[in-house]
């Protein structure tokens, strides 16, 4: 991984949910699906480089990555969603604070605002364990749908899945 | 700390273990292919022998032949221990690998911890991970690591 690859996302500015109740979005895809991740959780975006895989995890866990030294697990969306795995392109990285772990992405679109209203609330069966609970919620960009993912729900999962 | 810093396998990414020296009790010439990840070998009088652990197949690492045995000290297998005793026997557990690169010290603040994810029952016998440039090395805890082989090797 070059250093000079990443793509420094966050400003000072943006680490809270906005004031009015909406949140600011990083749009990306996997296999040609819009996703949503709140930017305030986002490190940084970097070039897929290496995985190196541990035993006992969940296949969408492929293993830890090197970023600046420090491990961080990977996690692939697109088999964790029964979607098929995501080509190794890109990884969406947490900040550390938050956890310290990656996604696998194709592409990034665009950052944006959402405002609380705009965001259409997805329903979660309580106890469930169904691929959609790792879906917040959706809204609109461009006239496509895009899914917000739950970042907490998600490292939730993985942490059980991981554990057992 | 000192360790062995041991290659788990040929992929196309390094990993290497790192196993406490202080665990171990000796180490052997092995040769052999692994015809599973957990191995037990009967004693000369038919009870428990010695129970040999692939790591190359365990961590996904790749198989091949395994060059060298890594004998730990029994207390390093409480599980494998009490199981042997039962049956009026104790056996070494030897750790099988390709290549022993080599013996060195790291100290604490060289070897990250493993993400809060990970840290879970799953993955308890890693201890900490180090980044250089040949790679990842992986910091065992050998007892837990035979413990938990054990438990994946057992029937469900």
């Amino acid at each position: 991984m070059r250093e000079s690859d990443d793509r420094s996302l966050m400003g000072e500015g943006s680490s809270s949910p906005d004031a009015r109740g909406g949140e600011n979005y990083l749009i990306f895809t996997i296999s040609d699906i819009l996703y949503g991740f709140p930017s305030r959780l986002i490190g940084e975006v970097a070039i897929f480089d290496a995985v190196y895989p541990l035993p006992l995890l969940p296949e969408y866990m492929p293993g830890i990555i090197n970023r600046y030294s420090t491990p961080y697990a990977l996690i692939d969306v697109g088999l964790l969603l029964g979607r098929g795995a995501t080509l190794r392109s890109k990884v969406l990285v947490l900040k550390e604070a938050v956890e310290r772990a990656a996604f696998l992405i194709d592409d990034v679109l665009d950052m944006v605002d959402v405002a609380e209203g705009e965001l259409l609330r997805v329903e979660q069966e309580a106890g469930g364990a169904d691929r959609a609970d790792v879906i917040a919620a959706s809204f609109s960009w461009n006239k496509q749908d895009v899914l917000a993912l739950d970042v907490g729900r998600i490292l939730e999962r993985a942490a059980r899945e991981a554990g057992s | 700390m000192r360790f062995f810093v041991c290659a788990a396998g040929t992929v196309d990414r390094a990993v290497y273990l790192g196993i406490p020296v202080e665990a171990v009790e000796a180490l052997m010439v092995y040769g052999g292919e692994a015809r599973g990840a957990v191995l037990r070998e009967r004693g000369a009088d038919g009870s428990g022998g010695d129970t040999y652990f692939s790591l190359p197949r365990f961590f996904h690492a790749g198989e091949g032949i395994l060059r060298y045995g890594i004998i730990l000290k029994n207390r390093d297998s409480r599980a494998a221990h009490d199981s042997a005793a039962a049956r009026g026997s104790v056996g070494r557990n030897i750790l099988l690998v390709p290549v022993v690169e080599r013996e060195a010290d790291f100290s604490d603040g060289e070897i990250h911890r493993l993400p809060g994810i990970l840290a879970g029952a799953g993955a308890v016998f890693i201890t900490g991970i180090r980044f250089d440039d040949g790679g990842m090395t992986l910091f065992i805890d050998p007892l837990l690591l035979v413990e938990t082989m054990l438990k994946q090797e057992a029937p469900v």
